[in-house]
């Protein structure tokens, strides 16, 4: 054993904790402020399928169902499942690379805050004259100019989303440095957990990407206020070319670190080392590099770019993504399942981020793009990207670290009444969707004929189902923190390094390391400690443990 | 050398790999700009700390800062009061240079700290 660090006293009270430099409170700030903003975002879709529940004006008005989409898509992307990525990051990088602290607390500080401004004064937009932002999440040129979007509230949302991105620029950066730098003696990269893998790949993107996005908005809000910049003949395909150098890296940075759950999940309820350690590994980092350089298929049908590079970089993510799938069910396989709450919503991930990558596919080819392009079956590929990957991931990964960061188990029953409710949801709104934008209903519109009205009814009860599910988290949340089933160390027979400390983990994460010679050091442990024990290692109990209070 | 930042150098070799497939398809700037310059960038991030003496760690960070959260919301204050004028975005540089003042004299403790 290494003794790593000498314990010291934590200062108490809301205060020290809003300005607290512990890496696991500013992790768990930054996921309650994603969780705030993702329930705001989710009014917004609640109202907008509201609106499409049948054809004509109910509910808003045409200029509130633009501020309603801008501020869903905005919101989810730049203040919640970004944030929501990098914060689980932040939380869980350190404890897994053996680290006594985060590299540069105070910088992963300020980027919190800088991204819980750029929430407030994105949503402030609404207050001012003229409403806020109403040009989508991409604030397409010239719509987003200032002749064509007047008032303050297009202005706020640029400023809301530099501050943001800024603050998570600025985390990833700090993610890479403690990567690098602060990993225990033993811990070499080979040794890295699959979740601490997907966040490399995850931040070297941001690192890479966000910047551009930053320059992009200061250029924006440049021309808004004097011209000059995208005004001219090729400016508003130079700005799509350089919003969406940012745009599609950062979907897979919306992806990747819920990939890395999802697979330390699997592991732990497999009971089985990961499978394919080293080209999951490989393929995520192939995966990162791929997803930097297919920007412009979303400008397929500008005809103002090279198709087919772009098409052949879009269509080659299905490679490294189907190594991935391959790694995690091949870890399934002779695995001594447990169908816990988090291994079903692995589960979910796999099979309802398969329609997501799927349909990717199909749009990756520009004749086929053309007829779907700004149609709503964009609408239901993106979505089963991000909720049926990015948020059942999250969820999966939520149910499965939950008693690590508070001590607590989480309700199964609530919780396997959540993932129906979600699964039942997301079905029922996204897969008409697909239906509805190959029929040719456009994205983004307040209303539609009437042959449309049947599969818009549909997609309205199903998101409802969903706002259902979500319900049933917060209440399972606060239930099982108010009625608490002690989890101790390690209730799942985690393998990796971060359940050898206590839950809760302390100050400083550990008064003492096991030996590190694998990615797995638990399972190590097991297998020296009890080789005679047939089965595989790492668990005594096939069952999840109960919901007792 | 410090093989600990390799990682950013093989990040750094696949983009400029894809960079150099482009050229086979196009040659807008736009393209290699902004791939090919994020290798360059990346690469030479890497060469610095590949080639520079170790980070000396801090051997002891307050559990608060109060100053860096002044910081960024001064720092927000300025970026939100551009679009709106000075008597917006200079209240938040004042109070960005307090933030600023603040964690100076918080590392100016922790150095005589050590």
């Amino acid at each position: 054993m290494t003794t790593v660090a000498v314990e010291r006293p934590r200062p108490a009270g809301l205060i020290a904790w809003l300005a607290s430099t512990d890496h696991k409170r500013i992790g768990l700030l930054q996921i309650a402020a994603s969780i705030g903003f993702f329930v705001t975002s989710g009014v917004a879709a609640l109202l907008m399928r509201s609106e499409l529940a049948e054809p004509g004006m109910q509910v808003v008005s045409r200029q509130s169902y633009n501020e309603l989409f801008t501020l869903h898509g905005s919101g989810m992307i730049y203040l919640t499942i970004t944030p929501l990525a990098i914060a689980v990051g932040i939380y869980l990088v350190p404890l897994q690379v053996g680290a006594a602290e985060i590299a540069w607390p105070r910088l992963m500080l300020l980027g919190l805050w800088l991204f819980v401004a750029g929430g407030v004064i994105m949503y402030l937009g609404l207050a001012v004259e003229h409403g806020a932002a109403k040009t989508g999440w991409f604030a397409t040129y010239p719509l987003s100019s200032s002749a064509h979007s007047t008032g303050k509230g297009e202005d706020m949302w640029i400023c809301g989303v530099f501050l943001a991105v800024l603050g998570n620029t600025i985390q990833s950066a700090g993610l890479l440095a403690t990567i690098v730098r602060k990993r225990a003696p033993g811990m070499t990269m080979a040794r890295l957990s699959p979740f601490t893998w997907s966040m490399l790949a995850t931040v070297l993107m941001a690192i890479t990407s966000f910047p551009v996005l930053l320059g992009t908005m200061a250029a924006l809000e440049w021309d808004r206020l004097h011209g000059g910049v995208f005004d001219r003949s090729y400016g508003p395909v130079a700005y799509q070319l350089l919003f969406w150098f940012y745009g599609h890296p950062v979907v897979y940075v919306m992806f990747f670190p819920f990939v890395g759950m999802v697979a330390e999940a699997v592991s732990a309820f497999s009971a089985r080392r990961f499978f394919g350690y080293k080209g999951f590994t490989l393929s995520i980092l192939l995966f990162a590099a791929l997803s930097m350089s297919v920007w412009a298929h979303h400008m397929f049908s500008t005809g103002r770019v090279n198709n087919e590079y772009f098409s052949l970089t879009s269509t080659m993510l299905i490679v490294p993504a189907g190594l991935e799938y391959f790694a995690i069910i091949g870890t399934m396989i002779g695995g001594a399942i447990v169908f816990s709450t988090a291994m079903l919503f692995s589960i979910g991930f796999l099979l309802l981020f398969l329609i997501g990558g799927l349909t990717g596919i199909i749009v990756a080819s520009p004749p086929l793009d053309y007829h779907l392009t700004d149609s709503y079956f964009y609408i239901s590929h993106f979505h089963y990207t991000l909720f049926g990957g990015s948020l059942f991931g999250f969820f999966a990964g939520v149910f499965y670290w939950f008693p690590k960061v508070t001590g607590t188990l989480l309700r199964e029953s609530l919780g396997r009444l959540q993932f129906v409710l979600f699964v039942v949801g997301a079905n029922l709104t996204f897969f008409p969707m697909l239906i509805l934008g190959f029929e040719g209903m456009p994205r983004r519109v307040a209303t539609y004929p009437t042959r449309f009205t049947t599969l818009n009814a549909i997609e309205t009860a199903g998101a409802f189902v969903i706002a259902l599910g979500v319900l049933v988290f917060l209440v399972n949340v606060w239930w099982s923190l108010r009625r608490r089933v002690p989890a101790g160390k390690n209730p799942f027979g985690g393998p990796t390094l971060e359940w050898w400390t206590t839950s809760p983990p302390p100050r400083l994460n550990y008064d003492s390391l096991p030996p590190i010679r694998s990615y797995a050091p638990l399972f190590d442990l097991t297998e020296t400690t009890a080789p005679a024990e047939p089965g595989p290692p790492g668990r005594r109990s096939r069952r999840a443990p109960e919901d007792k209070p | 050398m410090h093989r600990r930042w390799m990682p950013l150098l093989v990040w750094a070799a696949m983009l400029a790999a894809l960079t150099a497939i482009q050229f086979v398809f196009s040659t807008n700037p736009y393209y290699w700009a902004t791939l090919g310059g994020t290798a360059v960038a990346t690469a030479a991030f890497a060469v610095y700390y590949l080639w520079r003496p170790p980070l000396r760690e801090a051997e002891y960070v307050p559990d608060s800062s109060y100053a860096t959260v002044a910081v960024a919301l001064g720092a927000a204050v300025a970026v939100a009061g551009v679009p709106f004028g000075p008597w917006l975005y200079l209240p938040g540089l004042a109070l960005l240079v307090v933030g600023v003042g603040g964690v100076v004299n918080e590392l100016r403790v922790e150095r005589s700290r050590r």
